[in-house]
């Protein structure tokens, strides 16, 4: 199953774009996960949102390569009412709005279909397991431990969850990358800011590659975080995806990747 | 038009950005970058703070008040960097 769509009105359609009024479901699976007692709609979410119905409406076919100009400005909570905009030209772009407001925006590109990676299994960890604390929970958490945390690097294993909401036939697609990518923000986070585990929302994402069509569910990943800058407010990093061998460094993390990108934050200071 | 410093900056917002159907003559020099104009926003700033870095050696502090003033033009970048850039 994919996620389950928002409920859609006054849609309208005219040549290669699309507008919508739509409202966040109350009850979508991803809630109860992310985030435990304090819903809000996964950006990645807003971005399939668009994809399906790109897809449904207005012929958009093709797998995704490259995400670009993705913003977050505001979160999404449960009933919400948003606008849609879709517009179909040598990418898709989509773009939710409340009255005047961008709450999120964003292009999906498809100029270079990627194909599918073959399976690999991920070499053992190395010593130094470190604890993981990650506001994701259930079904919408897929870091599944640190391995290795030294400098401004740290290094994760990550699975998609059968049970994940974004898997469809036991695949999710390589977009929820997305999402997996800023797990390994927050994971960085969790080791960087010891026991206090500051809330953080992603905000944007310059350009995201990717170089495969989805991830099996359960098969084991590599997630690689190099810190960027900022410690409070906006948090770059760069941030990178993989199966099979594990990276020693961010060069070589980027270079292997089937997902990759500089992903930005924000990062709330701790609460007293 | 404007000096080749400004037209620089125009492009490296453009590219720092991703702005797809803009070109460097959309950008009007001393137009308002945020909220009107080209209707930037604070991620955005960020963005073009990390690429003046990158392209110019300059920092940018965390000073909201300067901040606004450094980020209200393609101008007013400018001159920060001319100002402030190590020589």
């Amino acid at each position: 199953m994919a996620s389950p769509p928002p409920e859609l009105w006054d849609v309208q359609r005219a040549g290669g774009r699309l507008r919508a009024r739509g409202r966040v479901p109350a009850d979508l699976p991803h809630f109860a996960g992310h985030f435990p007692g304090q819903p809000v709609l996964p950006g990645v979410v807003q971005l399939e949102w668009a994809l399906a119905l790109a897809r449904e409406r207005l012929g958009f076919e093709g797998t995704p390569n490259a995400l670009e100009a993705l913003k977050f400005r505001a979160p999404l909570l449960p009933g919400e009412e948003f606008e849609l905009e879709l517009e179909l030209a040598s990418a898709l772009r989509f773009e939710l709005r409340s009255g005047p407001r961008s709450l999120c925006s964003g292009r999906v590109r498809c100029d270079a279909p990627p194909t599918q990676h073959a399976p690999e299994p991920l070499s053992e960890p190395p010593p130094g397991d470190r604890p993981l604390r990650l506001p994701h929970a259930g079904a919408m958490r897929c870091v599944e431990r640190v391995l290795a945390h030294a400098g401004a690097s740290t290094l994760c294993r990550a699975s998609v969850p059968a049970t994940s909401p974004f898997c469809v036939d036991g695949v999710a697609p390589a977009w929820l990358a997305l999402e997996l990518l800023a797990q390994g923000m927050a994971a960085q986070g969790g080791v960087v800011g010891g026991g206090a585990g500051r809330r953080g929302m992603l905000v944007g994402a310059r350009r995201i590659e990717l170089r495969t069509r989805g991830f099996a569910a359960g098969e084991p990943l590599w997630l690689h975080v190099h810190h960027l800058r900022g410690e409070i407010g906006f948090v770059l990093g760069e941030c990178a995806l993989g199966v099979g061998k594990l990276p020693t460094a961010a060069a070589s993390a980027r270079a292997a990747a089937l997902a990759c990108g500089t992903l930005t934050v924000f990062v709330e200071s701790a609460k007293d | 038009m404007g000096t080749a410093l400004e037209q620089e900056i125009k492009r490296l917002i453009i590219e720092a950005l991703m702005l797809e159907d803009t070109t460097v003559e959309d950008i009007e020099t001393d137009a308002a970058l945020f909220d009107t104009g080209l209707g930037l926003d604070s991620i955005d700033a960020l963005e073009i703070a990390i690429a003046l870095e990158n392209s110019y050696g300059v920092t940018v502090d965390d000073d909201p008040e300067k901040n606004q003033q450094i980020f209200a033009s393609v101008a007013s970048l400018a001159r920060f960097v001319e100002e402030n850039r190590p020589s």
